[in-house]
């Protein structure tokens, strides 16, 4: 047993003391010292208070990591190793000069959608979706347990209408680029228009980008699939995967009132179809009386119905100019409507990837 | 009931390819790796993707990995280099060669600075004010020895320089400590 310790210093360049202080080993060896030599427990105690002070120090703020979030990444790219490659030479050298807490933040969303789009095919979580998005802006989130539903203004001037039993996930101030929300389970949203910054809402895998419109959104965690339908405007559906391109839209569904795409969480299926109450987008708004047709064609009939809904109805204008009907359009479902006016001129109708083909052989 | 294994267990099993191997070292090295990044550069951004860059690195390399004595030291290590490529911070790669004088100038600046301010010293100073006095790489040596509890010589691997020279950072450390914590020889039993 060596006792050359003459300062403090002498102990604190001793690396078995320092692990002794830290985690207790060798404990047997140090008693042992002290007992064999009482006249340094002095500087022992010393060198040991020191150490521990300066260990609570060091310990006392862990810095602002995201440890998910950091993991979620790592594990995405532990598939997809070329990727990650990729995405080490597109984000590194030079631009953390750059990296400042406004551009940090576009930048990250932009690395953490990548990231979400890299993982192969499986389910992505609320969890994985708010950490990433959680970055400058603390997130806002709004449950709604009762079976009212609960109405959220967003600072933009849009406004979601949350259902039972969902989740809306938003900040407080949206970015300069875009404005992200997170959904789980049911909503109804109104977006205010803003064609600078598109509005992106996250529903379990699936993307949902407008500009401005309204349109609702299906996605539990538990079910299957995701539903878009949309009510006034034009919305863009996509997945998040791996196979995606730069611009993942492509793949994606462009969506138009009264079409809703449900998107199978599973498998990479994505289809259209027609909602199945629509409504008609022109807003009654000072209570126009029904329409009166008296002997009008069929085509005009149509037209009318096609605007009114929003729909885009197929059919022969040639065949159908000819078929002549007197009605009235009131406030019926489109599909009542379909079915009088076809049934009238001896039609049929069918719907074809959100679409509605009318076949007619024509009238005499 | 989960079995805790070690650090070269969890080794072994990472090499071997399992996944959940690498995510409990992660999970465990984490805090400690962190406050390293932290220490070293305080930019949260850049230390969260050095991170991420030492583990997907790992992973990719883990056939070719040799066995380590110590996890810890290693990854320490690893992230210093990944903080170092990923930056290209002209002056911290700078300070490899002019250390020492870095040192010295703030070890004089410190000293002089404690002496100025000891004489009006009334309120009890903490060890963090005296930390806060030491140049980077002295904090960096401090941080490794004491909070990351890491040998000499593992200190200098992590550092990338030779054990005298840790060593003459931490006594350079203690000089500046020494004279910071004067002022609390009344308040707490440290006296060097």
């Amino acid at each position: 047993m060596r006792n050359d310790y003459t300062r403090i210093e002498d102990f604190l360049n001793d690396d078995s003391f320092v692990s002794w202080v830290l985690t207790g080993r060798d404990d047997g060896y140090w008693r042992q010292f002290l007992a064999a030599y009482p006249q340094q427990s002095e500087r022992l105690q010393k060198a040991q208070a020191l150490v521990l002070e300066i260990r609570n120090n060091e310990k006392a703020d862990l810095p602002p990591l995201n440890q998910r979030m950091v993991w979620a990444k790592i594990s995405a790219n532990l598939h997809d190793p070329e990727a990650s490659v990729q995405e080490s030479r597109v984000f590194k050298p030079g631009h953390y000069a750059a990296w400042q807490w406004a551009v940090g933040f576009v930048l990250m969303l932009g690395m953490s959608w990548y990231t979400w789009r890299t993982l192969p095919g499986g389910s992505i979580t609320y969890r994985e979706l708010s950490s990433s998005i959680r970055e400058k802006n603390e997130l806002i989130e709004k449950i709604n347990e009762q079976a009212a539903p609960l109405r959220i203004n967003l600072e933009d001037g849009s406004i979601v209408t949350l259902h039972q039993h969902s989740k809306l996930a938003y900040p407080r101030q949206f970015g300069d680029r875009n404005r992200n929300v997170i959904l789980v389970g049911e909503a109804f949203f109104k977006v205010s228009r803003d064609s600078e910054r598109p509005f992106y809402i996250y529903a379990n895998e699936v993307v949902t980008k407008v500009l401005g419109t309204s349109f609702r959104i299906r996605a539990f965690e538990k079910e299957p699939d995701v539903t878009v339908q949309v009510s006034t405007g034009r919305v863009s559906v996509y997945k998040q995967r791996r196979i995606d391109l730069t611009d993942p839209e492509t793949d994606g569904l462009v969506l138009l009132p009264n079409q809703e795409a449900v998107i199978s969480r599973e498998d990479e299926n994505l289809s259209r179809r027609l909602v199945e109450w629509p409504q008609p987008v022109l807003k009654r708004e000072f209570d126009t009386p029904p329409t009166r047709y008296d002997k009008a064609p069929a085509s005009r009939i149509l037209r009318d119905i096609e605007t009114r809904y929003g729909i885009t109805i197929l059919f022969n204008d040639d065949a159908l100019n000819r078929c002549y009907l007197t009605t009235t359009l009131t406030e019926e479902s489109l599909y009542d409507q379909l079915d009088l006016i076809c049934k009238t001129i001896g039609a049929s109708y069918k719907e074809v990837d959100g679409q509605l083909v009318v076949e007619s052989k024509g009238c005499r | 009931m989960a079995i805790v294994k070690n650090d070269i267990e969890l080794w072994l099993a990472f090499k071997d390819g399992s996944e959940r191997a690498l995510e409990r070292l992660y999970k465990r090295h984490f805090p400690a790796m962190s406050r390293y990044g932290y220490r070293v550069f305080p930019d949260r951004l850049l230390v969260e993707d050095a991170i991420q860059d030492v583990f997907v690195d790992l992973w990719r390399r883990r056939e070719y990995l040799s066995e380590v004595g110590q996890v810890q030291p290693y990854l320490l290590r690893a992230l210093r280099n990944q903080l170092l490529r990923n930056s290209r911070h002209d002056a911290f790669e700078q300070a490899e060669n002019i250390d020492d004088f870095l040192d010295y100038l703030s070890t004089l600046s410190a000293e002089q600075h404690s002496i100025d301010r000891e004489t009006q010293l009334t309120r009890a100073q903490s060890v963090q004010n005296a930390l806060a006095n030491l140049s980077h790489r002295q904090r960096e040596a401090i941080h490794l020895r004491f909070y990351q509890g890491l040998g000499l010589d593992a200190a200098a691997k992590v550092m990338g320089i030779q054990k005298q020279v840790v060593k003459n950072l931490l006594s350079k450390s203690y000089a500046v400590l020494r004279v910071t914590l004067k002022a609390l020889i009344s308040l707490i039993p440290i006296l060097f």
